[in-house]
């Protein structure tokens, strides 16, 4: 109850309070090859998936009160396992549509606060592809000269 | 007193109809399919193709659709032709429960794909789910041709003439069919109450009373949601819960925000606090009493006209249209009730003009 399952829903658009003041963050996705190669970015888009739904099947809001997903009893191993296999479909899709291109060996995702200010992005894990291991919190600082990526705010 | 509450729950799905909607809005419908969500819902599912099928989560819509997700490309074109065939049989009314079946499950696993990776698109949810009632529902034949075709049957096993002296009043009564219990059109009006009472439960539930003061609403009109404008999909967080699960951030993301145009005249003319909070607590109370529909078709005429309003407001000030919300509204209100509500103050002008004295 109370979560949109599809096709059935709470109709929980704009139903969540925010004001002026709320803090507002934006996810970020970067790619390395590991070994200390300039990152880039890897944007959600290009796979055709929607930050929404990594939200909603996969990262899981903090609070219960949410018509979106909350885990229960969330630990760092779940999230971790929820993780490697959201960013294991990823890459996997990434490489099928960009097959010509090398496919990055570690990703790192980000968590940025854009308002009230811009912060530097906080770095959420790290994720290697040889063996889709995830570590979380890893003490890396966002890589000089790289652009956070800009695109429309889904509707 | 319990008789009597037997006897009410049984007069509201089974009370019979004459002059059911169930024929009209199955045509405009599936009609609808053809033109809109079924390239929509195809174009969906070809983009996802390419997709490792682990990256789908199950949803209610995937488990009941049973094919797995996506399909492989061969399949597509089964999809893409099963969908527009059934969609054109269920228009006409050829074998229409199982084309509106068919249709009804395609659209379901095809938008439900998209909802485990994109997007939950609240107005085709509805819409599938109107298929498959009508699949089931007495009274969805009415103008089709299976409905002809079993006349034409009746009247050669009878040697019968029913159209002898084919009237349109007559023909339209045989097209439309038998009174028929009226729980298919009970259970689509359930859709909308469900739905409309659903955002105003949810509006008490994430965000309390708050939600009556307009912030929120003024939050997505007058341009503050636009302040990072470029900025990909923003996210917001609650301070309170930003201990909540200190493994993963430390700033307590609980939801996204919507990235919706908003009418420059909110931001420059209408930037009242009171102006937001009147339009929200209007809104608030039009989603929480949906449940009247039920009462008599006045009221459901006048509700439904209200739910027009409100989706023609958001429309003009955020360019949401909700256009599948207003169609179905245009199909279940009642027109004959429309038509004496609109000229009753002319019919009662003339009621007393006629009982004036010369």
């Amino acid at each position: 109850m109370g979560v949109e399952d599809f096709p059935l829903t709470c109709a929980g658009m704009f139903a969540q309070q925010i004001t002026p003041q709320t803090p507002r963050y934006a996810f970020q996705l970067t790619g390395d090859d590991g070994l200390g190669g300039q990152p880039r970015l890897v944007p959600f888009r290009d796979i055709g998936a929607s930050k929404r739904s990594f939200f909603v099947h996969a990262y899981g809001s903090a609070s219960p009160n949410t018509c979106h997903t909350y885990f229960y009893n969330d630990t760092p191993e779940a999230f971790s396992a929820r993780m490697s296999d959201w960013l294991t479909g990823f890459m996997n899709t990434w490489k099928r549509k960009h097959a010509d291109q090398e496919a990055p060996q570690r990703l790192t995702l980000w968590l940025e606060q854009i308002y009230p200010e811009r912060g530097e992005p906080i770095p959420v894990l790290h994720y290697r592809a040889k063996d889709k291991a995830v570590e979380l919190k890893p003490k890396v600082q966002w890589p000089a000269g790289l652009v956070e990526e800009n695109e429309k705010a889904e509707d | 007193m319990i008789a009597r509450l037997d006897q009410a729950w049984k007069m509201f799905w089974f009370k019979r109809q004459h002059w059911h909607p169930l024929g009209l809005i199955r045509i405009v419908l599936a009609y609808r399919a053809i033109k809109r969500y079924i390239p929509e819902a195809t174009g969906f599912v070809r983009k996802e193709l390419h997709v490792d099928p682990a990256h789908f989560f199950d949803n209610v819509g995937s488990t009941l659709a049973i094919v797995p997700y996506p399909p492989s490309q061969s399949a597509m074109p089964i999809l893409t032709y099963g969908l527009y065939l059934s969609a054109l049989l269920a228009m006409v009314g050829f074998f229409t429960r199982t084309s509106l079946a068919i249709l009804g499950l395609g659209l379901l696993y095809a938008y439900s794909g998209h909802a485990m990776r994109v997007g939950f698109n609240h107005q085709n949810a509805m819409i599938l789910q109107v298929f498959l009632i009508l699949a089931l529902a007495p009274g969805s034949k009415a103008w089709s041709l299976d409905r002809l075709l079993a006349i034409a049957r009746f009247s050669w096993k009878r040697k019968a003439k029913p159209l002898q002296r084919p009237g349109l009043l007559r023909i339209a009564r045989h097209m439309q069919g038998p009174a028929v219990p009226r729980w298919g059109l009970q259970l689509i009006l359930a859709l909308f109450v469900v739905v409309y009472t659903g955002a105003g439960v949810s509006k008490l539930r994430y965000s309390g009373y708050q939600w009556y003061d307009g912030q929120t609403l003024a939050y997505y009109l007058d341009g503050t949601h636009q302040a990072e404008k470029k900025i990909s999909q923003p996210f917001f967080a609650d301070p309170a819960y930003a201990d909540a699960f200190p493994w993963k951030d430390d700033v307590g993301l609980v939801d996204h925000s919507y990235g919706n145009y908003s009418h420059p005249i909110f931001k420059e003319k209408l930037n009242y606090a009171w102006f937001f909070a009147a339009v929200s607590i209007a809104t608030l109370l039009l989603e929480l009493v949906a449940i009247v529909v039920y009462i008599s078709p006045e009221i459901r005429n006048l509700y439904l006209l209200s739910a027009m309003a409100m989706h023609l407001s958001i429309g003009f000030a955020m360019n949401l249209s909700f256009s599948e919300y207003r169609l179905l509204i245009l199909l279940l209100l009642s027109y004959p009730v429309l038509w004496m509500q609109i000229t009753w103050p002319i019919r009662k002008l003339l009621k007393r003009q006629s009982l004036t004295p010369a």
